[in-house]
C-alpha cells in the first residue's frame, strides 16, 4: 500500500476514535460532569480532526471543524456555559462532523453543514485563532520592521553577484535554540560564505553569560546560483528574524578584503566559535526507523497478526487434544508422569486460549456510545422525549462482533423508539413520565454475552401483530398462538415490508434481517414483551467467533458438529414417540406437539434414511429450533461428545455450502463439518417465513 | 539527523515520520509532552531537533518546551512548534516558552525538512 494511503486509513481510524471521545465528552458535559479535562478533551478531538483533515486537503471537513473548534473555544475559555441548549448544539455539530468524516472516507459529497448555529453560540469569539486555517501565510512571526533607509532594488535589476548580511542577534536568540553557526551552515548551502565576527561588545570572561548572545557577524555570501533572491537569503533567518537585527544588502563582485569594517571594530576573526558542542549525524548510532521505546500502556497491533495467533492457538488446542487421545490409546497409567504433565499442558493451553481471545475482546462501550446518536436522531424524528440508559459498557466481546452489532442494534433502538414508546400524550394518559426510557445493557453470562434493548413503552400489540401475520399468510387464519409465539412472528421475513415501515425505522429492514445478522454471529435473539409496560429484545452471543460450543454426532459414517445453541433437547429414538405420515415422512412428539423428523445424513445429502432395523439404542434425536423456523428433530446414529471446537472457515473456494456453516478439526485429526440447522430448515421448506409451515408441525 | 516528533494525533505522527524518514532523518515519536520527556530520557544522546504539537493532553507543547529548556543538557536543542494556529499570539507564546521556530500544519514536506536542516545546521 502507498504509505500515504496507509496514513489516510489511520486518519479515518483516528477520526472514529476522536468522534467517540467528542461525543462521550459532550454527553458527560450534558450530564453535568463539567471539568476542564472534559472540555479540553472535546476541544482537542475536534482540533485533531481538523489537523489531520488539513493534511489530506479535506477542505469541507477542515472548514466545519474549524467553526466547531472556534465555538468550543468559547466553552474552554469560559465565555460559554455548558448549558443544555449549548451542548445540544454541539451534539448536533458532532453528528454533522461525523457525517463529513464519513463522506470524506467514502469519497462522496455531502452538503456542507450550516455553521450558523455554532456561530450564534459564541458571538463574543474574537478568535484567538479566528482566521480560517491557511488564511495566513505559512511563514513565521510577523517580521520586525527595521527601517534601514535603503531603497529596495527594482525587481527587474540584474541579480547581484553577492549579498552582504549584517546579523546582530538580540540577547535572547540563543535561549530560543537558534544557533548562529547553524544558520551560517545553512547559508553555506546557498553559496560560498565569508564570515567576519564583530566581537567588540564582549564582556570580561567572569561577567560573561554564555546563554546571552553578544557577538555580531557580517557575512558575504557569493551564491552558487546566480538568481538567488533576497527572500531566499532572508528565509534562512526566518525563525531568528524577531530575535535579531538583520540587514541584507546586494553587492557587486567583491573581494573578501573589500568588506568594510566599522571604524570601532576590531579586526576580523576567522570564524565564530560555536557556543555549544555540536552533534553530527555521524556521532550517533544510526538506527533508522527504530520505533520509540514503548512508554504507553498500550500498543497497536495489526489485526492480521492477532488473528494468526488466534488461529495458531486453535491449532494448538487441536493437536493437544490429539495428543491426549493418542496417549489414552497407548494405555498409559493414569498416574504416570506423562499423563499428569499432559493435564498441566491442557490447563496451560486453555489459559492461553482465553488470553489470546481476550486480545480480540473489546468493551461494548464504543458501540453503546454510537447508539446515543441513533437515539438522539430517532427522538428528534419522532418528536418523542427519550433518554438512553446504558449499563455494562465494560462488558467485552470479540471485536468483529462489536463491529457487526452496530447495524442490528441501530435498528432495534429505532424500533423501540418508533414503535415501542408511546406518543407523549399517550404516556401521560398511562401515567408514565413524559420521557421514555430506552435501556441498552450488556452482561456476561458464563461464556456468552447478553445484550438487551428494552423500552418502557406500550409493549407489543399482539392482536395487531397476529392480524397482520394472518393477512400476510404467515399463520393459518384459524391458528391460535401463545403470546410468545405471536411475539416471535415479528422475526418472520415478510412480516414488515418497506412500504409500511415508517420513515424512521424503515429502510426496508425488518426484524428478520436483524435476526439473520445475529445468527451470523452464532447468536440468538429473543423477545419479551409486557403489554403496557414495554418490550425487551435480548441478544445472546458467544464471546468469540473462533470457538463454538458444539455437539459432536455420528451420522451416516460421518462425524458432524451441531452448534449447542441450536439444540433444544435430546432424546433417544427408543424413548421418542414417532409417527409416520405417509411413506416417507415422520414426525415426533416434542412437548405436546409434533415436529418433523429428519435424518441428518440424509438431510446433508450423504446417506439415506436408515431402515428401522438398523436403528439401535444409540440412535438419538436432537431437537433443534433455529431462530427463523419452527422446531424440528434430527435423527443421528449416536451422540459422541459435547465440546468446544475451533471454527475453521471453509475458505472461499467452496463458496456457499448449504447446511454447512464451517468446519473443524476433531481431536483425532479428522475434519468434521459444522452443521447449520437453519440451512436444513430452509432446504426442507420448514422456513416459517415462506409460509410453508408443514402441516405436520401444527399442534395436534 | 535525529528528530523527536511529538503530536497527539496518530495521523500527524505518521505523516511526520513518513516525511522525515524519506529524507533519511531518523525519527522518534511521542504522543504528548510527558511522553516526549520520557523518550528524551531514554535516548542515548539528545536528538538534533524536536518537533512538537501545541495542543496535547497531559503536557502541552509550551509546557514541554519549558521543561526541556530548564534542563542544561537540552537547553540548546532546536525546537520547532507544529501548529494549526497561525495567530501571532500563539507564536509569541511559543517564543516565550523557548521555541526555536514554528511550522504551520498542514505542513509542506519540503519546508519542514528545510526548516529542520536550517535550525540544526545539518544539510
Amino acid at each position: 500500500m502507498d504509505p500515504l494511503d496507509a496514513i489516510r486509513a489511520t486518519f479515518f481510524e483516528e477520526c472514529a476514535e476522536l468522534l467517540e471521545t467528542l461525543e462521550a465528552g459532550l454527553l458527560a458535559l450534558q450530564a453535568g460532569e463539567v471539568g476542564p479535562d472534559t472540555v479540553d478533551g472535546v476541544f482537542r478531538a475536534v482540533h485533531s480532526i481538523k489537523g489531520g483533515a488539513g493534511a489530506f486537503d479535506l477542505a469541507a471537513l477542515v472548514t466545519y471543524a474549524h467553526e466547531f473548534e472556534t465555538a468550543l473555544d468559547g466553552l474552554r475559555v469560559g465565555r460559554l456555559a455548558p448549558d443544555p441548549d449549548v451542548i445540544a448544539v454541539f451534539l448536533r455539530a458532532s453528528d454533522a462532523l461525523a457525517d463529513l468524516v464519513a463522506a470524506a472516507q467514502a469519497g462522496t459529497d455531502v452538503a456542507a453543514p450550516d455553521p450558523a448555529e455554532l456561530r450564534a453560540l459564541d458571538t463574543g469569539a474574537d478568535g484567538t485563532d479566528g482566521h480560517p486555517p491557511g488564511a495566513e501565510a505559512t511563514t513565521g512571526f510577523a517580521p520586525v520592521m527595521i527601517d534601514l533607509g535603503l531603497v529596495p532594488e527594482p525587481e527587474s535589476a540584474r541579480p547581484p553577484e553577492a549579498w552582504e548580511i549584517l546579523f546582530e542577534p538580540l540577547p535572547d536568540l540563543l535561549a530560543s535554540g537558534n544557533e548562529p553557526l547553524f544558520l551560517f551552515r545553512a547559508l553555506e548551502v546557498l553559496g560560498r560564505i565569508e564570515v567576519e565576527c564583530l566581537d567588540g561588545d564582549l564582556p570580561t570572561l567572569t561577567a560573561m553569560d554564555p546563554r546571552v548572545a553578544r557577538l555580531r557577524w557580517r557575512i558575504l555570501l557569493t551564491p552558487s546560483a546566480t538568481d538567488l533572491t533576497e527572500t531566499e537569503v532572508e528565509s534562512i533567518f526566518e525563525f531568528a528574524v524577531d530575535l535579531c537585527v538583520l540587514q541584507i544588502t546586494p553587492r557587486g563582485p567583491l573581494a573578501a578584503d573589500a568588506l568594510t569594517p566599522a571604524p570601532s571594530e576590531t579586526p576580523p576573526k576567522p570564524a565564530p566559535t560555536p557556543l555549544r558542542p555540536t552533534r553530527t549525524a555521524a556521532s550517533v548510532p544510526t538506527e533508522t526507523g527504530r520505533p520509540v521505546s514503548a512508554v504507553g500502556a498500550t500498543i497497536r497491533v495489526d489485526l492480521g497478526r492477532v488473528d494468526r495467533l488466534v488461529n495458531l492457538v486453535g491449532e494448538l488446542v487441536i493437536s493437544q487434544s490429539m495428543l491426549a487421545q493418542g496417549m489414552a490409546r497407548a494405555g498409559l497409567d493414569q498416574h504416570s508422569e506423562a499423563v499428569t504433565t499432559l493435564e498441566e499442558l491442557q490447563q496451560l493451553t486453555r489459559d492461553m486460549q482465553d488470553s489470546v481471545m481476550s486480545i480480540r475482546a473489546q468493551p461494548v462501550k464504543s458501540l453503546f456510545q454510537r447508539m446515543t446518536r441513533i437515539v438522539r436522531e430517532a427522538a428528534q424524528a419522532t418528536a418523542k422525549d427519550v433518554r438512553l440508559v446504558t449499563d455494562g459498557e465494560a462488558t467485552e466481546i470479540d471485536k468483529t462482533v462489536v463491529e457487526r452489532l452496530a447495524d442490528p442494534l441501530t435498528h432495534m433502538i429505532r424500533n423501540a423508539i418508533d414503535h415501542g414508546l408511546e406518543e407523549p400524550g399517550a404516556r401521560a394518559a398511562a401515567g408514565k413520565p413524559a420521557t421514555g426510557i430506552v435501556r441498552l445493557s450488556a452482561r456476561q453470562q458464563s461464556d456468552r454475552v447478553v445484550i438487551e434493548v428494552s423500552d418502557d413503552g406500550r409493549g407489543i400489540d399482539r392482536a395487531r401483530v397476529l392480524k397482520r401475520a394472518t393477512e400476510r399468510g404467515l399463520v393459518p387464519p384459524d391458528r391460535s398462538l401463545e403470546p410468545v409465539e405471536i411475539d416471535r412472528l415479528l422475526f418472520l421475513p415478510g412480516f414488515s415490508t418497506s412500504a409500511e415501515v415508517s420513515a424512521l425505522s424503515g429502510r426496508g429492514v425488518g426484524m428478520d434481517v436483524v435476526q439473520r445478522a445475529i445468527r451470523d454471529l452464532n447468536g440468538t435473539i429473543s423477545i419479551n414483551s409486557v403489554e403496557g409496560a414495554g418490550c425487551t429484545l435480548s441478544i445472546s452471543l458467544p464471546l468469540t467467533l473462533a470457538i463454538l460450543d458444539g455437539m459432536i454426532v455420528r451420522s451416516g459414517r460421518q462425524r458432524m458438529v451441531l452448534p449447542l445453541s441450536a439444540i433444544v433437547e435430546t432424546q433417544t429414538l427408543a424413548a421418542a414417540r414417532v409417527e409416520r405420515l405417509g411413506a416417507a415422512k415422520r414426525v415426533v412428539a416434542l412437548q405436546g406437539r409434533f415436529v418433523p423428523l429428519l435424518d441428518l445424513a440424509e438431510a446433508m445429502g450423504f446417506g439415506t434414511v436408515a431402515p428401522d432395523g438398523t436403528e439401535d439404542e444409540d440412535t438419538a434425536l436432537l431437537f433443534v429450533e433455529p431462530d427463523d423456523s419452527g422446531p424440528f428433530a434430527l435423527c443421528v446414529d449416536a451422540i459422541e461428545a459435547q465440546r468446544q471446537v475451533v471454527i475453521k472457515g471453509l475458505g472461499d473456494n467452496f463458496g456457499h455450502v448449504p447446511c454447512v456453516s464451517a468446519a473443524t478439526i476433531l481431536g483425532d485429526g479428522q475434519v468434521a463439518l459444522i452443521v447449520d440447522p437453519s440451512g436444513i430448515a430452509a432446504m426442507r421448506g420448514l422456513h416459517r417465513g415462506q409460509g410453508a409451515q408443514p402441516k405436520e408441525a401444527i399442534a395436534v | 539527523m535525529r528528530v523527536l516528533a511529538i503530536d497527539d494525533s496518530r495521523t500527524i505522527r505518521d505523516m511526520v515520520r513518513l516525511t522525515l524518514e524519506r529524507e533519511g532523518i531518523e525519527t522518534q515519536l511521542a504522543e504528548d509532552g510527558i511522553q516526549g520527556l520520557e523518550v528524551l530520557d531514554t535516548l542515548d544522546a539528545p536528538p538534533d531537533a524536536i518537533l512538537t504539537d501545541v495542543n496535547m493532553p497531559r503536557l502541552d507543547g509550551f509546557g514541554f518546551i519549558n521543561k526541556v529548556r530548564e534542563r542544561a543538557d537540552y537547553a540548546g536543542i532546536p525546537i520547532l512548534v507544529l501548529t494549526t494556529e497561525s495567530a501571532r499570539e500563539l507564536k509569541l507564546r511559543a517564543r516565550a516558552a523557548g521555541a526555536t521556530g514554528w511550522i504551520v500544519k498542514p505542513f509542506d514536506p519540503a519546508r519542514l525538512v528545510g526548516a529542520l536542516r536550517t535550525v540544526t545546521g545539518l544539510g
